[in-house]
């Protein structure tokens, strides 16, 4: 191992410095890309489970099936499982590809079940009322229900995006060269892998705690939106909001 | 392509995995308990300490909480022998666990304590309780009442968690999965199984937590 | 010819009868109320008259139109012709008081926006919340909230309006301001289907009054006839029990 002082020198003047920040970005990238897909697909699912068409109901049970599966295997395994299958399949994707595939089914999963609580917070007679006005269902969607449950969904779901940076880490056991793999790299060019972690783990908090700074704040906003009363309200009755890791598993209420 | 399924292989480890998921169980145990006391200590610290205590809790709860648990444990295994500090992988694991828990933990009852409503510990002062009986008596059955729906999906989490103690050559049910697969090759049938396991044990655990919140404490959490 | 006719109509809650071989007609222009004890049925009647509750058996037609509940577009037909108004007002909590009144119009109907506003706002002077239109329902009181109800129902400018306890959830003194926005409806000639247990209400804006008892009309007619002289033992039995103020 090189000595302190020359390790010092060399992470922040080489390419080294450089080096861990591509990586961060790759951190972000497979984040921001599992958020995008959770969302976009979590909010059909969440839509296909509440639909109470006849024919649609092998496709409702498998999505439950997926569901509850997504959130009762931990994430490392689910990546193993996601990279062995890909492989035997004989497709020839990179680690990144592998790893982005996981992470998305993953942010599906959650994502979905984080709008479904949304969505069963919606007061049936806010939909009675607007089915009987002829609403189409996509119009009940947009209109009703999810400007009335995003102040449910924002919080828990913005906590669990703030949160899938930090779960990324374990992409690194793939071998894709995110943040935690490039610590690994640099360790084996002789940094002194505390030094190096400990720089990853604050690169990690400096993504990680501005967001949750703004999730925070996020919600604060939500409380008060449609409810002018709030803050008249007498002390202690208060909601219970602390700070969740994945949250949706931790709101199965 | 040709790739075909066996499972016979695997199910000759049946003894290993089993040993493995009991191994999962005890780990999460024991971070969950650890991260309780912590998370109590820490939430009546951040509410009754003085200024210097509170910021050091919020400065631990927010680092703990923004950094990736797999980071830590790094840090923990292969960071400490720099500075000559050597642990064993599971002594590793589970004080990271463990301390990873008690951060959020701490979040965790810092909400349920400010939910105590103040007049029922103003009724137990003017019956003369003292604090330790003020605690013993309003505060704690507060807390179990309100916050074991999320305690027990904590311990759901901790369990799937404990997964990356695997990655350490902890013998857990992920670390047994990685061995299998590495020695018989057959590596999807290993994890897939292992996954099994993962669900049928965090079912297991929610069922049991399920009856106990609803026999003991008149809880109902959900437990799909 | 009935505007709307119902006929032999039953319901039921997995083995619970709710509605059991109901028959009424209201013919146009006429005012109709149900009155009955509570579980008598009054309330699903109108959920199934608006497709939130699927019949068992019977028929019902507007106009001369048979309604079949198995399909969509049937049903869609229909509740273009008829509005409800909701005990519990069931305004959108996300939308201002005019976006409610616009929203179906404008979105379901697809007519005109500028002519819309001008007859939501209308509307809403009718009523008299011409200076509520940019508010939110969390910020009115009951009876507001029921009229805005009331005009958000009338802006699908619809052939029948059903009205179900619209003044159960309000406090005694805001149910003046919403039946005197009925009673003007009344006058108006709007055919209606109303639930109400305001007893002196129903006796002066009704044509006719249905006794409901188990999910069944019991007896039906003109509001001096039922409330002086009961045919029925049942409806003479409710007559005695409800309070008169």
């Amino acid at each position: 191992m090189l000595p302190l002082s020359v390790q010092l020198h060399q992470l922040f003047t080489g390419f080294t410095f450089t080096f861990l920040l591509q990586a961060a970005l790759s951190t972000l990238a497979l984040a921001v890309a599992g958020c995008s897909c959770g969302l976009l697909v979590g909010l059909v699912v969440a839509c296909l489970r509440r639909s109470r068409t006849l024919y649609l109901l092998p496709l409702r049970m498998v999505l439950v099936v997926f569901v509850e599966l997504m959130r009762r295997i931990p994430f490392l395994v689910t990546l193993f499982l996601t990279l062995f299958v890909l492989q035997a399949l004989g497709t020839n994707l990179s680690f990144f590809s592998i790893a982005l595939i996981a992470v998305c089914l993953i942010a599906t999963a959650y994502l979905a079940e984080i709008f479904r609580a949304g969505f069963d917070s919606v007061p049936q007679p806010q939909i009675d009322a607007a089915k009987t006005l002829n609403f189409s269902p996509l119009q009940i969607l947009f209109t009703v229900m999810l400007p009335q449950s995003w102040k449910v969904v924002l919080p828990p779901a913005f906590s669990f995006m703030v949160s899938f940076i930090k779960d990324t880490a374990l992409a690194s056991q793939l071998g894709v060269v995110e943040l935690t793999f490039a610590g690994k790299i640099l360790i084996t060019r002789g940094y002194s892998a505390f030094l190096i972690y400990g720089l990853v783990m604050l690169v990690y908090f400096a993504l990680s705690w501005p967001l949750s700074l703004l999730g925070a704040w996020l919600e604060q906003c939500t409380q008060r939106a449609f409810n002018p009363t709030a803050d008249a309200m007498p002390a202690g009755t208060t909601p219970i909001t602390p700070a969740l890791p994945n949250p949706a598993l931790l709101d199965r209420r | 392509m040709n790739y075909s399924l066996q499972f016979g292989e695997i199910l000759r480890h049946w003894p290993d995995l089993l040993a493995g998921a009991i191994t999962t169980l005890l780990v999460a145990f024991v971070a969950f308990w650890v991260g309780v006391l912590i998370g109590l200590g820490g939430a009546l610290a951040q509410r009754h300490g003085r200024p210097w205590l509170r910021r050091s809790v919020r400065a631990y709860v927010v680092f703990f909480t923004n950094t990736p648990s797999l980071i830590q444990l790094f840090v923990l295994f292969y960071g400490l022998p720099d500075v000559g500090i050597v642990l064993t992988p599971m002594q590793a694991v589970l004080i990271g666990l463990s301390l990873n828990a008690g951060a959020y933990l701490t979040d965790i009852f810092r909400g349920g304590l400010a939910s105590v409503r103040q007049a029922e510990l103003e009724a137990a002062a003017t019956l003369n309780m003292n604090t330790c009986q003020r605690f013993r008596y309003v505060t704690l059955p507060h807390l179990a009442q309100t916050l074991y729906p999320m305690l027990s999906n904590f311990f759901i989490w901790i369990v799937l968690g404990s997964s990356i103690g695997g990655l350490f050559g902890v013998d857990e049910l992920a670390g047994k999965a990685i061995e299998i697969s590495s020695t018989t090759m057959r590596s999807i049938e290993a994890f897939s199984v292992a996954g099994a396991i993962y669900v049928v044990l965090t079912f297991i655990a929610s069922l049991f937590l399920y009856a106990v919140g609803y026999f003991c404490l008149r809880v109902r959490a959900r437990f799909i | 010819m009935p505007h709307l006719d119902i006929n032999n109509l039953s319901c039921s809650y997995g083995s619970q009868p709710v509605l059991d071989g109901l028959s009424l007609s209201v013919e146009k222009g006429q005012v109709v109320s149900l009155i009955g004890g509570s579980g008598s049925g009054k309330s699903t009647l109108l959920r199934v008259i608006m497709g939130l509750t699927q019949p068992t058996g019977g028929s019902i037609s507007i106009g001369e139109q048979a309604v079949d509940y198995g399909s969509a577009a049937s049903v869609r037909a229909a509740r273009e012709k008829i509005a409800i108004v909701f005990q519990q007002y069931n305004l959108f909590n996300n939308m201002s008081v005019l976006r409610n009144v616009m929203v179906t119009p404008t979105r379901v109907q697809k007519r005109d926006e500028r002519k819309v506003r001008d007859e939501a706002m209308t509307l809403l002077s009718k009523v008299g919340l011409k200076d509520k239109a940019n508010v939110y329902p969390a910020q009115l009181s009951g009876g507001q909230q029921q009229r805005v109800a009331i005009s958000r129902a009338l802006a699908l400018q619809p052939q029948i309006l059903l009205l179900d306890e619209i003044t159960s959830a309000l406090d005694p003194e805001l149910v003046g301001e919403v039946l005197d926005s009925v009673r003007q409806l009344a006058r108006d000639g709007m055919t209606m289907l109303l639930v109400s247990h305001e007893m002196r209400f129903v006796r002066e804006v009704s044509d006719q009054v249905a006794m409901m008892d188990k999910g069944r009309i019991v007896e039906m007619a003109p509001p001096e006839q039922l409330f002086t002289q009961p045919q029925q033992p049942r409806t003479q039995a409710f007559m005695q029990k409800v309070a008169w103020h």
